[in-house]
Formats: C-alpha cells, structure tokens, sequence
C-alpha cells in the first residue's frame, strides 16, 4: 500500500473510532438512543461506556501514527525529493480535523452536561 | 345487485367502523401507575410492605445508562431472587432529558416480576425529594435503594433516608457507583434479616404486575 493511503486509512480507523467513541459518551443527551436504537439498543450502546477510555486511546495511536508519517514524508521530501506525492495540504488539513474531532470525543461526556440539564422542566 | 360489488360495500363499511372496534375497556392496561404530585400512592405502597425488603429506584426512561442498571439489576438480582416474596422493588419514571409517559411502557420491561411496580411521575418531585434527603446540591435520578424491612415512610412529603444506596451520577462518591453484583450482596444481606417463611402483605398497586 502506498504511503498515502496508509496514512488516510489510519486517519480513517481513528476518525471513525473517536465517532464512535462520542456516540457512546453522548448516549444520555436526550431522548435520541432510545428513539433511535430502541430500549435495548440504548442499552447495549451503554454497555460501552466502560470501554471508552481503550476506543478513545486505540483512536490516539492511530492519529498519532497517521500525524508521524506524515509528517516524516514531509522531511524526507524535502530532504531527498519526493519519488511519490507530497503530503497536499487537504491531508494536513482532515489530520488537523481528525485531531480536534478526538479532543471531543475525549470529552463529549462533560460536553453533554453542559449542552444538556437533565433535571425536569417542571422543576428547573 | 353483482357479487363484487355487495362485497365491496361491505369491505368499506367494514373498514369505517374499524376505529370504534377497539374500545376503551379492551385496551391494554398500563403496565405501570401514574402517580401524582403528593407521591401519596407510593407512600401507601412503600408503607403497606413493612416488614420486607424494598428497593426504591429513581430513572429516566429514555437514559441509556438508567436502563443499562435496571438491565443488570434484573441480571444480578430479580433474575435470581425475583420470585421471593421477601422484597417488594417501586421503579420511579421521572421526566429527565425530555422523556414521557410513552418511554416508559418499553423501559418497564427491563425489570419485571410480581414483586416489582412501575411508575410514572410527570413532574419529576420523586428526584427533588430524595436530594433534599439525601442533602446534595443537584437534582437526584439515576440512584438505586434499599430500605430495610423496617424503614417507615412518617413524613408527609419525604421519603425516609435509605440504608444503602448507589447512583449513576457524576459530582457523587465514586465508591457509590452502581454495581449490580454488590447490590444484590447488599439486599441479600437485608434478606437475611426476614425470617424466609414471611410472605404476607400486597401492595396497593399489587394488581398491576406484569
């Protein structure tokens, strides 16, 4: 596989991982598991949330692994010219937004409260 | 007058009296009670089984990790001592993250035995009760409790202050996460202080298990 598409493969795994990993965390921001999942979809979505923490550090590896070839391409380009593409800029640019998309999915849970008052309307 | 058309008059009268055919008395009843403001049902049912064993939870219907406890409390306890007549189980519904009524019936089924009564409660005071209670500053759902068989609801509004509790809450002890397998130790051990012979008394809303 060429080094290109190693590295959007790696940034694809992590991307769909943090995805994942915020669907877990934001499982309690309204009614939306159980209207879209059903009750017991909601609660094998649950069920993951002790799982996170891994998900969340498998995403990291990934994105690490993806920001460190890519960047390393860039030097040896620049050192040795490149026999391939250089990295483009739309591939620093989805890294870039791969990262921030993890940072979330880091603290989606804490985001959610913000977001979300779960005391009933009645009594707010 | 042909065949076809005598069966298709009567096809269409057929099909305009189909919403009259399903009345109010054969519709299903709920599986669980609606309760009011006063909470004055549960009161009366928590009250009318002194002497056992009761386990009172406060959940959101639509919280996926509400329903991943219910889910490993039917695992870790009712599925083993679900049938004993020892411990009676109120499961409280309240309105948290924009939930109704119609959450609650598919919620309902993740706990289920003789011994176990649903609730509804629109307003959500179960929650603001039981953190004046329990002395916290943020509204209380998500929290699971056993009172032992001689805790007495006296007050009017109050619920009594349970014998051991755990919850699914941030900003509360760690050490008082709900674990489904410690739990079940716990109403065990309050099991072991009722004589096993000991099974009278139903509750008020005893006609609407499942």
């Amino acid at each position: 596989m060429q080094e290109g598409k190693k590295i959007i493969a790696s940034g694809g795994s992590a991307v769909g991982l943090s995805m994942f990993a915020s669907f877990v965390g934001l499982c309690c921001i309204g009614p939306w598991t159980v209207a879209l999942l059903g009750v017991s979809g909601a609660v094998s979505m649950a069920r993951w949330q002790p799982y996170r923490p891994y998900i969340l550090s498998v995403a990291g590896s990934l994105l690490a692994w993806a920001f460190w070839r890519t960047y390393r391409l860039k030097r040896v380009c620049l050192a040795e010219g490149c026999m391939g593409k250089r990295p483009g800029a739309a591939m620093y640019l989805s890294l870039w937004l791969s990262a921030l998309l993890l940072v979330l999915a880091v603290f989606a849970e804490q985001l959610q409260w913000l977001l979300v008052d779960p005391t009933p309307s009645a009594l707010r | 007058m042909s065949k076809s058309l005598v069966s298709q008059i009567a096809g269409t009268a057929l099909l305009a009296l189909m919403p009259f055919a399903a009345l109010p008395a054969d519709a299903p009843q709920k599986p669980y009670v609606v309760l009011d403001k006063s909470l004055s049902q549960l009161r009366a049912d928590f009250n009318a089984n002194v002497g056992k064993v009761r386990m009172l939870y406060i959940v959101g219907p639509t919280c996926g990790i509400c329903l991943r406890g219910m889910s490993d409390l039917q695992e870790a306890v009712y599925s083993k001592k679900g049938d004993d007549p020892r411990m009676v189980t109120f499961v409280i519904h309240v309105p948290t993250l924009g939930a109704h009524e119609a959450n609650v019936g598919p919620a309902s089924r993740l706990i289920s035995n003789r011994h176990t009564t649903q609730y509804w409660e629109e307003t959500g005071i179960t929650g603001r009760l039981m953190q004046q209670v329990m002395g916290v500053d943020k509204y209380v759902w998500d929290f699971w409790t056993i009172y032992g068989p001689k805790s007495v609801w006296s007050d009017e509004r109050l619920p009594p202050l349970p014998d051991f509790w755990q919850h699914q809450l941030d900003g509360l002890p760690a050490e008082r996460k709900l674990d489904a397998n410690v739990f079940a130790t716990k109403v065990g051990e309050f099991l072991a202080q009722i004589p096993a012979a000991q099974s009278a008394g139903t509750t008020a809303a005893a006609t609407l298990k499942f």
